[in-house]
């Protein structure tokens, strides 16, 4: 093979046209390479996500079970109700008590000695509490009854008297 | 706000993109065949060179570089696409717009001129006639000493010029 033989297989082989890239290449690769020298502005987002995932597990363990609340009101409706008869309550009755004022033993030696017309008796409503305690003063006034006789009149006066006075209290302080 | 340093590497980009691209689209379209592909190619390689260049790690050839990425990139790219380029007939109907079609049938003639070549000589050529590269730029970029580089151009042009010869008894 002789030189010009050689030279025309080259020629051959080099490029018969013009190869041009796309006018925007070397756009494209200037704004590409521009936005990678821009600086990023950088968004802390695993804060946040940290944050999230924090007030989930709190709330898993915070919330009741799902099916406990489901099934709550149904139990309720299920469980019979025991419904125990109470027995109505009865009001006390008004005890009546009469209280008999003391009589003052005047003896009143001018005037003929007449028949007063008998007080009415005081009707006082008193408590449970205070019937019983009136009762256990009249047993025991009961029970010294023997002895009064050896008593001076008087002095059963004044205790008769305390008695009511005493009776009077309670009550009132009943009423309050 | 860009710093100055930043804004001399912008420049420097765009020289080297006004100066080079049309090399480097040619280098990768003799390869692939695809204007589209060819190109992307070719902005992918620009880009690494500025990336390159934005790092300052060790003086760049930047010569030398664009040579061996965009050959890589080709590389790379029929490992990825194989099937799409092989076929010749497939090339061309790949080929969509009219005013590439000049470069397409360079392409296709080239091509057909090159197949009658074995593997190791077909890109020699390529690298030498096509690409104006020197046998010196050819053995650093094939890894092989600048003799084999030379011996196997000569090689190929021979069978070549067999090849046509039969070509023109037959005819």
């Amino acid at each position: 093979m002789n030189n010009n033989e050689f030279e025309d297989i080259e020629q051959l082989l080099k490029p018969q046209c013009e190869f041009k890239a796309s006018e925007n290449l070397k756009q494209e690769v200037m704004e590409k390479a521009c936005q990678e020298v821009k600086p990023r502005r950088i968004v802390k987002l695993w804060p946040w996500l940290a944050a999230a995932c924090v007030i989930g597990f709190v709330m898993m363990i915070l919330m009741p079970p799902k099916s406990a609340t489901e099934e709550q009101p149904l139990m309720a409706k299920i469980e019979p109700k025991v419904v125990k008869e109470q027995p109505a309550e009865k009001t006390p009755e008004p005890i009546s008590v009469i209280v008999e004022t003391p009589k003052q033993p005047k003896v009143q030696k001018s005037r003929p000695a007449t028949i007063k017309e008998e007080q009415e008796p005081e009707t006082v409503q008193m408590s449970e509490e205070t019937r019983m305690e009136l009762l256990l003063a009249i047993s025991n006034q009961n029970n010294e009854m023997p002895q009064m006789e050896e008593i001076n009149i008087e002095a059963e006066i004044r205790q008769m008297r305390q008695r009511g006075e005493l009776m009077i209290n309670m009550y009132e302080q009943n009423d309050k | 706000m860009m710093s100055e340093e930043t804004e001399q590497l912008l420049k420097e980009l765009e020289r080297i993109v006004a100066e080079r691209q049309d090399w480097l689209f040619r280098f990768a379209y003799m390869r692939i065949g695809i204007r589209e592909d060819a190109e992307d190619l070719v902005q992918e390689v620009l880009l690494s060179v500025f990336r390159r260049l934005q790092e300052k790690t060790q003086t760049l050839n930047v010569e030398q570089y664009l040579i061996r990425a965009i050959s890589n990139a080709c590389i790379d790219y029929f490992r990825k696409k194989s099937p799409k380029v092989v076929m010749l007939d497939k090339a061309k109907e790949v080929t969509m717009s009219e005013s590439d079609r000049q470069i397409h049938e360079e392409f296709v003639r080239v091509k057909r001129l090159l197949d009658l070549l074995p593997i190791e000589q077909k890109e020699i050529v390529r690298l030498k006639c096509y690409d104006d590269l020197t046998f010196r730029q050819i053995a650093e970029l094939q890894d092989i000493p600048e003799a084999t580089a030379k011996s196997r151009y000569r090689y190929a042009i021979q069978h070549l010029q067999q090849m046509m010869n039969k070509k023109g008894d037959a005819i």
